[in-house]
């Protein structure tokens, strides 16, 4: 019997700094087998993943946040360095792979030495070696073993080249370093320690002093760059006698450069990438949407035809199924936004777009990475919320999300259409421009420009922090790997269903409850006059029924909220029904088409929009006999909806991302604020 | 940029040309450079700048990274001399 078919392997982490290939390699390693979490304490996102071993057994690989270092400078490498620097640590792996890139050697070290001189058993991983012949580089991977004390496996997660060899090596168990990498280097105050033991204490107290007062903060970073200056020193003797060649000059990747940066063609082809994820967001993911809604639409008939007629019933069909239904929906915009930011991050071409867009976003507090997020929330405010996570400064990533909703998404499309072409008539400028599309066009333009002016002010309002320098490493141009693209999108849209999945479950349910209940003696009366008229001749039974319900949702809970609403909406120039819409739609907007559709009594027969529509147009004001739906009142109704909160998943994914419910609370808060105020604004110019 | 000034900030080299560190302007900066490698003495090339005053792309070694002005102002630099 060997070591392999004994041995079982406790939690194995991957380490690296970012660009080192450190998800590709998670991802070649455990492949569909991987669960998204946090790590303890914290809203850091944890993917771990299970790799099978030649034993047959399973191994626990846990993906750490990269960083170029143990001195962490955000909460996600906070993770890594405390859980590498402290045994006790919930998350502390037995083991590490410590991933290097082949191309960048050098700034892989760093990490690699630390990670060593922590005692902790590791194997160094030097990832794309398929690229080295192209960088005009050799490595002496013998002599760099022999250097930093460490086992190394040459690998290239991309081509899968030496894959096999480290899932049959993961089965074994792995050494640490003989003795500490900064042994003969007592050039500085930090390299003053002896033993392993003594380095976990040094980047403890450290790591500590981050978060103390300034006179600890700033001896805590001289010792840290003392220990890394001595560190690279060390990791520059070691090269200059392992790397065979030097790297080349690289012309390719500068002449793309210089066109992707080019003050005009740089901004033209982002814009035409822009296009194409757009067209992707909008168009291509219509169909699967439509056949998410069908299915969840026929699945609801049929369990309603399995569960006798009642509340069962109808908390299945309307409450859990739509909830369900409505979480599901928006996979497909979720796995086409992040496909395109996979295939422009795994491409390197996302580096340069931040850098592209830096400078005229971080005049409103954002950051060249905002850019995502908010063109993505055109689309969906959802995925874009989550694609936030790319911006590492905590203040200018919090302002992103928190302005992203401003962004008209396709869920408002609906809305938009209804309330334009209700109160706007149909004109054409120069017999071609139609006016309602120019309106259609402005909410956008008011979207976007109201995100950056909000952002400019969060920016002075937000408490300051520390302003991180920004330093943004513009990685190589590569070709995407499909597979890692996949299995990153799938991922995303596991974690979304799950996350924020369940909070949307309970939401929904709550608002089922409100819009199919209320108190009994008016629901029975209605029940009763609806049973007598249906005994009569010459009704129509469909148009009965939607009478029916129309009355019944004015006596539900919603329908009394809608009531007690109106007073607050009444300066807006909104009636209780439109309040009624308001509240169902906090769900999500285009819910606020069905919910008037179900008020205004539109039967199965006529829910043609035209008749929608007329029998908006017809409804007047009983205390005044004026109508509803005014130019005024339709106009300040289009802009609520512009600036509103009415979308549940997007709180649901605000308090996922932010950790707490506070800003989420903030976020609904100052949307319903504008809202009000922008819709107020429109009514007392207009009306 | 001036050639008769014997040091001057990052953010005046211009594209092509390679120049020594010789101070960094901020604690914060040094430490984030330095993780990096980068540090007072190395060797750094400017590339090119990003339109509207953006951020200016710099290689050393065998790292490419971006700098905003008011961080590429803070790192005094020298020419190599020949």
């Amino acid at each position: 019997m060997n070591i392999t078919e004994i041995y079982t392997p406790g939690t194995t982490a991957l380490a690296g700094k970012p660009n080192s290939g450190k998800s590709s390699l998670f991802n070649a390693l455990s492949g569909l087998n991987q669960k998204i979490g946090n790590f303890t304490g914290v809203t850091v996102e944890k993917a771990t993943g299970q790799v099978i071993l030649p034993s047959g057994k399973s191994g626990t690989l846990v993906d750490l946040p990269g960083t170029y270092s143990l001195f962490p400078k955000s909460e996600d490498e906070a993770v890594t360095a405390n859980i590498l620097s402290d045994c006790e640590h919930y998350d502390y792996p037995e083991r590490v792979l410590i991933v290097a890139d082949a191309t960048a050697l050098k700034n892989s070290l760093l990490l690699c030495s630390q990670i060593a001189d922590t005692g902790i058993p590791c194997l160094l991983i030097v990832n794309r070696v398929d690229l080295l012949e192209k960088s005009g580089k050799r490595i002496d991977f013998e002599k760099l073993s022999q250097a930093i004390g460490l086992e190394i496996m040459p690998v290239s997660a991309h081509t899968g080249f030496g894959i096999g060899e480290l899932q049959h090596r993961l089965g074994q168990p792995f050494l640490p370093a003989p003795e500490l990498f900064l042994k003969d280097l007592n050039t500085s105050e930090s390299s003053q320690y002896k033993t392993f033991d003594d380095y976990k204490s040094f980047l403890k107290e450290t790591s500590k002093n981050l978060n103390a007062t300034t006179a600890a903060f700033d001896r805590a970073e001289a010792l840290m760059i003392q220990d890394m200056l001595a560190r690279y020193q060390r990791i520059d003797q070691i090269l200059e006698s392992v790397v065979v060649q030097a790297p080349s000059e690289r012309p390719k990747k500068q002449a793309a450069d210089k066109l992707l940066s080019h003050p005009v063609w740089g901004y033209v082809i982002f814009m035409l990438a822009l296009a194409v994820m757009f067209q992707a967001i909008f168009a291509w993911a219509e169909k699967p949407m439509e056949w998410i809604e069908l299915f969840f639409s026929e699945a609801g008939q049929i369990i309603a035809g399995l569960l006798p007629e009642g509340t069962a019933q109808d908390l299945v069909q309307n409450g859990i199924l739509a909830g369900i239904g409505g979480v599901v929906v928006f996979v497909p915009q979720i796995a086409f936004l992040f496909f395109f930011i996979a295939v422009l991050e795994e491409s390197g071409y996302m580096a340069r777009v931040v850098f592209l867009m830096d400078r005229i976003m971080s005049r409103f507090g954002l950051n060249g990475r905002s850019v995502i997020p908010l063109i993505g929330g055109m689309a969906c405010a959802i995925p874009s919320i989550m694609s936030a996570r790319g911006i590492p400064d905590k203040k200018e990533r919090l302002i992103t999300i928190l302005v992203t909703p401003l962004m008209s998404c396709s869920a408002r499309i609906p809305v938009y259409t209804l309330l334009i072409s209700l109160v706007i008539p149909e004109y054409y400028f120069w017999g071609f421009i139609n006016i309602r599309g120019l309106i259609m066009l402005g909410l956008y333009v008011l979207g976007f420009l109201m995100a950056l002016l909000v952002a400019a002010v969060m920016h002075r309002r937000l408490p300051q922090t520390q302003p991180l320098p920004f330093i943004l490493e513009l990685p190589q141009y590569r070709f995407p790997s499909l597979k890692n693209i996949f299995l990153t999108v799938w991922h995303k849209c596991i974690a979304f269903i799950w996350e924020a999945g369940r909070v949307i479950l309970m939401i929904s349910i709550a608002l089922w409850f409100l819009v199919s209940y209320g108190p009994d003696a008016p629901r029975a009366e209605i029940e009763s006059k609806y049973e007598q008229l249906s005994t009569l001749e010459g009704q129509n039974p469909s148009e009965l029924e939607a009478q029916k319900q129309a009355e019944l949702l004015e006596v539900s809970y919603a329908g009394y909220l809608g009531k007690a609403i109106e007073p607050i909406i009444r300066p807006l120039g909104f009636d209780w029904k439109i309040g009624i819409g308001l509240i169902a739609s906090f769900a999500a907007r285009e819910v606020f088409v069905g919910t008037m559709a179900a008020l205004y009594a539109a039967t199965d027969q006529e829910e043609d929009p035209i008749t929608l529509k007329e029998r908006m147009r017809q409804e007047i004001f009983q205390d005044s006999g004026k109508p509803v739906y005014s130019l005024a009142t339709g106009l300040a109704l289009i802009i609520f909806y512009a600036f509103a909160m009415q979308c549940m998943s997007t709180l649901a994914i605000t308090k996922r991302e932010t950790g707490s419910w506070k800003w989420p609370g903030i976020m609904l808060a100052y949307l319903t604020v504008m809202a009000w105020v922008g819709a107020w604004v429109v009514q007392v110019m207009m009306g | 940029m001036n050639l008769d000034k014997d040091i001057f900030e990052l953010w005046e080299s211009k594209p092509g040309n390679t120049v020594r560190i010789k101070s960094i302007g901020s604690t914060h900066l040094q430490r984030v450079l330095g993780e990096m490698g980068v540090s007072i003495g190395s060797d750094i090339s400017c590339l090119f700048y990003a339109p509207f005053q953006g951020p200016g792309a710099y290689q050393s070694g065998e790292i490419q990274f971006a700098l905003r002005q008011e961080d590429a102002k803070i790192i005094l630099v020298q020419h190599i001399p020949a």
